[in-house]
C-alpha cells in the first residue's frame, strides 16, 4: 500500500485530476438544486421523470443531460468566469448574443428576421392595418424602436445589425390612414441628453423614453399631457436586466428603475373561453412591490403580462390599450387622461381582441408594441375580425 | 453521449474510469464493455440491438474463420458474410434515403424514405470499419481470431474512439486487451490525462467558439429549420465569406482533431496506445502531404484495405490512377452520404493525380507557394463540404467566393474574432507542442497549465448554448 502510495506521488498531475474528477462529481451530485436561475433569468431544468417511453424516443436522456448541465455545481461561477473569459481573453464585443456597447450599453444582436417571422410581420402589418379601418378614428398604433436603432454609434464598430430603420418605414407606409407614432425622430433628438433604455435591459427608462412615448401619444391625440418632476418617481436599485443575462458583462454597473407613485388601483381579470372578465383575481396599486425585491425587477409594472387588466383613472373616457410589456412602464401616465384603462397582452388573453371591441365601448386604442414583438410574435391572430362581426 | 458536456465529464468518465480501475484484471473488459455500452446506447437507445448484431455477426464469423481453417472456400464465404454485415448496416442507415432520393430525382420517381435510416447510429462510420478489419485480418491470418466475445466487444465499442475515431485496427489493440494484469501505468493514464484536456480545449475554446464567426453568416440551423439567424451567405461581402470560410476550416480541424485527441487521450487512461490521427494538417507543404497529415487512420484503413488489394502501385500507371479514383471516391461518400461529398472526393482525386504526374517534385523545391497552394486548395474543398449544409448553398458559395460582390464587410468580425482566430491559427502550427515539451519539465507549470484549460474548459462548457455536432453524418 505504501509503496503504491509512493509510487503516486510521483504524479501529482495525475492524482490532482482525479481528485478533481471524483471530488467534483460528489460535490456536484450534492450541489442544491435550483427551480429557477435569477442569473439567466429562466426556469432551471430538473431531474426527468423515467419512462421507457421517453428512454426509447431518446427524451429521458437528452433531458438528463440538460438537467446536469442546468444545476450544476457553483453554475453561477461557471458562468461568470466563462464571461470574463471572453472579455479579457478573448477581447470579444458580442457575448451569448448581446453586443456590449460604448457607455456599458448592452445590445441585443438581431442579424435578421428568420423567415418564419418574415412571415409573421407581414401577417401583423396586414391585421393592424385591417383592425385600424374597422375602427376608423379609434386606433393608434406605436411601435418602440429599439435601442440599437436609436443608438447605433454605440453599438461596437461596424456591428452588422437588422435593418430596422427600413422595415419600420415599411410598417408605417402600409398603415396610410391610420394614426401612427413613429418615436425614431423623438427619440434620436432626445437621445444624447436623456437615458431613453435600461443599459442592461431591452426596455425603455420609464422617466426617459416611456415619458417622451407618452409626450408624443398625447401630442398626436391632442390631450394634454401628466407633469412629472424628479420627484414624483421613486427608484428600485440594482437592476439587471435580461439582455445582461445572455452576456453577464464584468464590468457592468446595474441599472435603477424609476416608477411613477401615484395611487390609482388596477384589476387583473380572470377570463372567460371568449375573453369576456368574468371576476377579479385581485385589485391592488399598480405596482407589485415584491417583485423589486426580486431579479425579475421590471415585472413590478402592472403586474407583468397579465392578459386582461383594467385600471382606474383621474380623466375621462376609456381607452383600450393592446400591449407587450413595453407599455407596463408606460400606461401608468394614461391614468391622467382617461377614466379607465383596459389593457390586453395578447400572448396572454388569447382570445379575439376584435371580440372584445365590439361587446366593450372603448373611445381610443392603442396598439403598442416594441418593434422586437411586432416582428417575432404573433399578434394578428388576435386582431382579426371576429365571427362575430357579422 | 457527447465528450464535451457534464453529464460525460463529472458523472461517466469518473463513474467509468472507477468501475474499471476497481474491477478484478479479469473483468476489466466486461466492464469497459457495459459501459461503452451505455455509451453508445444513451442517444439512441433503439440503437443498441444494431451494436449487438453486428458484433456477433463479425465474431462469429472470425472464429468460425479459425475453425475451418483448411477450408479456403468456407473462410471466403465468412469474410464475404462479415463484409456484407457490417456493410449493410452502413449502407441502410447512412445510404439508403440518400439513394432513394438520387433514384426519386434520376427518373422522376416518388419512392418514400426509409423512417428507420433517417438518424444514424452514432459513430457507425467508425466502428464498421473497425469490424471490417477485424475480419480481413483473420482471413488473412494477419490476427488470430478472438475467442472471447466480451474481449471483442469491448473492443468494437469502446467509447473513446466511437464517435469519432481514431480508426483502431483489432490487431493494433488485440495484445493489449489480454494483458490483465498491469494494462496501464501511471505515467501512461498521466499522459493520457493531458492529451485528453487537450483534445478538450481544441474542442470547446477553439471549434466551438470560432465556429461562431460561421454562424454568424449561415444562422445556426437544426435539422432543417433556422434556429438564430444569421447575416445570411446571399448579404455577405466576398471577404467575409472567405473569413468564414476559414473559421469553418479551423471549426472543422480542431473539432475532428480535439475529438480524437481526447479519445486518444482517454485511451490512454484505460491502458491503450492509439494510432495518432491528426499531424498538424494545415501546415502541410502538398495535398498529398495534407492527406498524410489529416484523418490518418481514414486514410490508412483505405490503403491497407482497398488500395492495395486493388493492386496499389504495382499494376502501372494506369491501373493506379483508376485505384486512386476508387479510393477517393469511397473516401468522399465515407464523408457523408450526399452528391457533394463524392464531388469532395473526387476533387480530391484530381488533384493529388496531379500532384503524382509531375506537380510533386516542383512542390517539393518550393518554399513558401506550396503552403499557400496547400491552404487554398484545402479551403476550396471544405466550401465543397459544406456546400449542401442547411443555408449554404453550394453555388452561391462558389459565386461568393469567386466573384467578387458586396455586402455586410469583415471588419466587425476581424475585431470580434480577432484574438480566437490567432489563437486558432497558432494552433495549427508546431508552436505550442514545441511550448508545451519545455513547460512539460517543470511539474508545477504542467499542472497549472492542464489545470487552466480544465477549469477554462468547464466554464465553456456550462456556458455553450449552441455546440454544433459534426459527425451527426458521419
Amino acid at each position: 500500500m505504501k509503496e503504491k502510495w509512493n509510487e503516486l506521488k510521483k504524479y501529482p498531475l495525475l492524482v490532482l485530476f482525479f481528485v478533481l474528477l471524483f471530488g467534483f462529481m460528489f460535490l456536484d451530485m450534492a450541489w442544491p438544486k435550483r427551480a429557477y436561475s435569477d442569473l439567466e433569468r429562466r426556469d432551471l431544468a430538473q431531474v426527468p421523470d423515467f419512462s421507457l417511453t421517453k428512454l426509447f424516443e431518446n427524451v429521458w436522456t437528452s433531458e438528463y443531460d440538460k438537467y446536469t448541465k442546468d444545476q450544476v455545481a457553483g453554475r453561477d461561477m461557471w458562468l461568470r468566469l466563462q464571461s470574463r473569459s471572453e472579455s479579457l481573453v478573448f477581447q470579444k464585443e458580442e457575448i451569448g448574443g448581446a453586443l456590449l456597447g460604448d457607455d456599458e450599453m448592452l445590445f441585443t444582436q438581431t442579424l435578421a428576421l428568420k423567415p418564419t417571422e418574415e412571415r409573421i410581420l407581414k401577417g401583423n402589418i396586414q391585421q393592424t392595418s385591417l383592425f385600424a379601418m374597422r375602427y376608423p378614428g379609434q386606433v393608434t398604433l406605436m411601435l418602440t424602436p429599439s435601442a440599437s436603432t436609436i443608438y447605433p454609434d454605440l453599438l461596437p464598430a461596424n456591428a452588422p445589425m437588422l435593418d430596422e430603420n427600413a422595415l419600420l418605414d415599411t410598417i408605417f407606409e402600409m398603415h396610410e390612414g391610420t394614426n401612427c407614432i413613429d418615436l425614431r425622430e423623438t427619440f434620436g433628438a432626445a437621445a444624447e441628453d436623456t437615458q431613453l433604455y435600461y443599459k442592461t435591459d431591452h426596455h425603455w427608462t420609464t422617466d426617459g423614453g416611456a415619458y417622451l412615448a407618452y409626450q408624443e401619444y398625447c401630442r398626436s391625440l391632442g390631450l394634454t399631457p401628466m407633469e412629472v418632476s424628479e420627484e414624483d418617481f421613486k427608484h428600485v436599485e440594482d437592476f439587471w436586466g435580461t439582455t445582461y443575462s445572455k452576456c453577464l458583462r464584468w464590468d457592468q454597473t446595474p441599472d435603477t428603475i424609476a416608477y411613477l407613485d401615484i395611487p390609482n388601483q388596477l384589476t387583473v381579470w380572470q377570463t372567460n373561453a371568449v375573453g369576456e372578465p368574468s371576476e377579479p383575481k385581485f385589485t391592488s396599486g399598480l405596482y407589485e412591490m415584491e417583485k423589486a425585491e426580486t431579479a425579475d425587477k421590471y415585472a413590478m409594472f402592472l403586474y407583468g403580462n397579465q392578459g386582461y387588466t383594467t385600471i382606474e383613472g383621474n380623466g375621462e373616457g376609456r381607452v383600450l390599450v393592446v400591449k407587450d410589456s413595453y407599455a407596463n412602464s408606460f400606461v401608468p401616465y394614461l391614468t391622467a387622461n382617461y377614466a379607465e384603462i383596459c389593457m390586453v397582452d395578447p400572448r396572454s388573453y388569447r382570445n379575439s381582441i376584435d371580440a372584445l371591441m365590439q361587446r366593450e365601448q372603448f373611445d381610443q386604442v392603442l396598439l403598442l408594441f416594441s418593434f422586437q414583438t411586432y416582428s417575432t410574435t404573433n399578434i394578428a391572430s388576435y386582431l382579426a375580425a371576429s365571427a362575430s362581426a357579422d | 453521449m457527447i465528450f464535451s458536456t457534464i453529464l460525460f465529464l463529472f458523472r461517466f468518465l469518473p463513474i467509468t474510469l472507477a468501475l474499471y480501475y476497481l474491477a478484478p484484471a479479469k473483468l476489466k473488459n466486461l466492464a469497459l464493455f457495459l459501459c461503452s455500452l451505455v455509451f453508445y446506447s444513451w442517444g439512441e437507445v433503439k440503437f443498441f440491438p444494431v451494436m449487438v448484431v453486428l458484433i456477433l455477426i463479425n465474431y462469429t464469423c472470425g472464429f468460425l474463420m479459425e475453425k475451418f481453417d483448411s477450408s479456403v472456400k468456407a473462410r471466403r464465404v465468412l469474410l464475404v458474410l462479415s463484409i456484407v454485415g457490417s456493410l449493410s448496416m452502413l449502407v441502410f442507415f447512412k445510404y439508403s434515403n440518400f439513394l432513394i432520393s438520387t433514384v426519386n430525382s434520376l427518373f422522376g420517381l416518388s419512392i418514400g424514405l426509409i423512417e428507420a435510416a433517417t438518424v444514424l447510429p452514432l459513430g457507425i462510420s467508425f466502428y464498421t470499419f473497425q469490424t471490417m478489419s477485424y475480419s480481413i485480418d483473420v482471413y488473412r491470418r494477419d490476427v488470430p481470431a478472438e475467442h472471447n466475445i466480451i474481449d471483442f466487444g469491448a473492443y468494437v465499442v469502446m467509447f473513446p474512439q466511437l464517435i469519432a475515431g481514431p480508426i483502431v485496427k483489432y490487431r493494433d489493440v488485440a495484445a493489449q486487451l489480454h494483458v490483465y494484469k498491469d494494462r496501464y501505468r501511471l505515467a501512461q493514464i498521466q499522459d493520457g490525462i493531458c492529451l485528453f484536456v487537450f483534445g478538450l480545449a481544441k474542442k470547446v475554446l477553439l471549434a466551438d467558439m470560432i465556429s461562431q464567426l460561421w454562424y454568424d453568416i449561415i444562422g445556426q440551423w437544426s435539422g432543417g429549420t433556422l434556429d438564430v439567424a444569421g447575416i445570411g451567405l446571399e448579404n455577405a461581402s466576398t471577404p467575409l465569406v472567405w473569413l468564414g470560410l476559414l473559421a469553418y476550416s479551423l471549426q472543422l480541424y480542431f473539432d475532428f482533431s480535439g475529438y480524437s485527441l481526447m479519445g486518444i487521450g482517454m485511451g490512454k487512461m484505460l491502458g491503450f496506445d492509439f494510432p495518432m490521427n491528426f499531424n498538424l494538417p494545415y501546415i502541410a507543404s502538398s495535398i498529398t502531404d495534407f492527406w498524410r497529415r489529416w484523418h490518418i487512420t481514414l486514410s490508412s484503413w483505405f490503403k491497407e484495405y482497398v488500395y492495395i488489394p486493388l493492386g496499389g502501385n504495382r499494376r502501372g500507371i494506369k491501373r493506379q490512377i483508376f485505384n486512386m479514383f476508387v479510393v477517393w471516391a469511397l473516401t468522399g461518400i465515407w464523408h457523408g452520404a450526399d452528391w457533394n461529398f463524392v464531388l469532395w472526393g473526387i476533387y480530391y482525386f484530381v488533384l493529388l493525380t496531379i500532384e503524382k504526374v509531375f506537380l510533386l517534385d516542383k512542390l517539393k523545391k518550393g518554399k513558401v507557394w506550396p503552403h499557400v497552394y496547400t491552404l487554398f486548395l484545402v479551403a476550396v474543398g471544405w466550401a465543397l463540404f459544406v456546400g449542401n449544409e442547411s443555408g449554404v448553398g453550394l453555388s452561391l458559395l462558389f459565386q461568393k467566393l469567386f466573384i467578387p460582390s458586396g455586402g455586410v464587410g469583415c471588419l466587425y468580425f476581424l475585431r470580434n474574432y480577432g484574438v480566437l482566430l490567432a489563437v486558432c491559427i497558432a494552433c495549427c502550427t508546431p508552436l505550442p507542442l514545441k511550448i508545451y515539451d519545455k513547460i512539460k519539465e517543470n511539474t508545477f507549470m504542467r499542472i497549472a497549465l492542464v489545470g487552466l484549460l480544465l477549469i477554462l474548459c468547464i466554464a465553456y462548457i456550462v456556458a455553450s448554448t449552441n455546440t454544433p455536432f459534426l459527425y451527426f453524418r458521419f
